[in-house]
């Protein structure tokens, strides 16, 4: 956390803690892009913001499996939410997701009004 | 889309706010009466009317930003859903209630004038104020959030008194300077508003840096080269000083000009008002940006 000593001093200086961004940001997520993880049933994306639960959601495509020739992306059926602290959105399958690559889409909104979309690629091994 | 109708709706509720101030501070008795120097009660009425229709189409253009469908596809349990929850809804449902009250003070006869610019002010007030949440003060949480919340209702409310009165005085010395009575009242209003302008640009000031600071002074967001929002903020700052120096060449040397009948202030203040125009203009465009 090279930033930490940076932000403190920033904080002191204002008095006052504001270390939001005005647009949300996807800061962690797991499996994060492009790795590759043993099969899961749950994709955790943490964000720089709290989100407006109404407006928070994604979808999560199979892109690539292994062995077969694929036409077209396969649309996963999830579930997602908002966790209770409102900077998480966590997407959840009924089973864990077979061998294969994923593309996963998000849309979020903050609760300044703002919405992002974004997407990324990880593999199940 | 919503640029525009957040441009339109701030420029009006600014208006519904700023003129009956006008008239409560730079008015007196009889002036106060609608008709005798403004219509006020038509003012009222229409910047509130237009108020809710622009309140109404800004609200709709928002929610359909969220949820990334076109406004035409938007269904009501979405609208209702995010408009009875949060805190941007519960502005909202204020700002509509503030707005509807002006409304009727304007169409309800035998208000009496203060009474009517009193409680037309207040209801205007809390109408601009609630504006200060659909913006960039509402991301931060605890007493960081309610810093920025009352620096921003605060920057508002000084922006539509300003506003306000540049648009009444520059409807007062656009009147036949020829005619004592105009020249007297409009010379009159002019003086008497340094007092206001000073302390309208003092909160300007102060509230500005408290929410410049907020927004861009964090740990991890360079300040050079400017990102497209500061560009914005640059030149905002850069008409707020023009503004100033219109502001202050009317003070000391057209404003006394006027007991002449030397109209010369009139192009002044309508410069003033069009940097103050290009200023709700680029806040209402930034606003929908990151910073």
């Amino acid at each position: 956390m090279r930033l930490l000593p940076i932000s403190a001093l920033a904080l002191a200086l204002a008095g006052i803690a504001s270390p939001a961004m005005a647009h949300p940001k996807l800061l962690a997520a797991t499996p994060a892009a492009n790795a590759t993880v043993a099969p899961t049933n749950r994709i955790e994306l943490t964000f720089s913001e709290k989100l407006i639960a109404q407006f928070a959601g994604a979808s999560l495509d199979m892109t690539d499996m292994p062995g077969i020739k694929m036409h077209a992306p396969m649309t996963m059926k999830v579930a997602t939410s908002v966790t209770p602290d409102g900077l998480g959105l966590n997407v959840v399958t009924a089973k864990p997701l077979p061998k294969g690559t994923y593309k996963i889409t998000y849309h979020v909104v903050s609760a300044d009004t703002h919405r992002i979309e974004g997407t990324y690629s990880f593999n199940i091994q | 889309m919503l640029p525009l109708l957040r441009f339109a709706l701030f420029t009006d509720v600014m208006l519904l706010f700023g003129l009956p101030l006008f008239g409560l501070y730079g008015l007196r008795g009889e002036e106060r009466r609608s008709g005798a120097v403004f219509a006020f009660s038509a003012w009222i009425g229409v910047t509130a009317a237009l108020g809710l229709l622009l309140g109404g189409a800004a609200w709709l253009a928002l929610i359909a930003g969220m949820a990334g469908l076109p406004v035409t596809q938007l269904d009501a349990a979405t609208v209702m859903a995010f408009t009875g929850g949060g805190a941007i809804g519960l502005a909202f449902c204020v700002r509509v209630g503030a707005t509807a009250l002006a409304l009727l003070l304007a169409i309800i006869p035998g208000v009496p004038p203060r009474a009517r610019l009193a409680l037309a002010t207040l209801a205007g007030g809390i109408a601009l104020g609630s504006l200060a949440w659909g913006g960039h003060a509402t991301m931060e949480d605890g007493a960081a959030g309610w810093v920025h919340l009352i620096a921003d209702i605060a920057h508002l409310l000084a922006a539509g008194a300003w506003i306000g009165a540049i648009v009444a005085l520059l409807l007062l010395a656009c009147r036949n300077l020829a005619v004592t009575k105009n020249r007297v009242l409009a010379g009159r209003t002019l003086a008497s508003f340094s007092a206001v302008g000073t302390l309208v640009v003092a909160t300007l000031l102060v509230t500005g840096m408290v929410n410049a600071w907020m927004l861009l002074f964090q740990p991890d967001m360079p300040l050079w080269p400017l990102n497209a929002y500061q560009v914005l903020l640059a030149l905002k700052l850069g008409a707020f000083g023009g503004m100033l120096l219109l502001a202050a060449a009317n003070r000391w040397i057209f404003a006394p000009r006027v007991a002449q009948g030397d109209g010369s202030i009139r192009a002044v203040i309508a410069l003033e008002l069009a940097l103050g125009i290009a200023i709700v203009m680029l806040v209402a465009w930034a606003g929908t940006m990151a910073p």
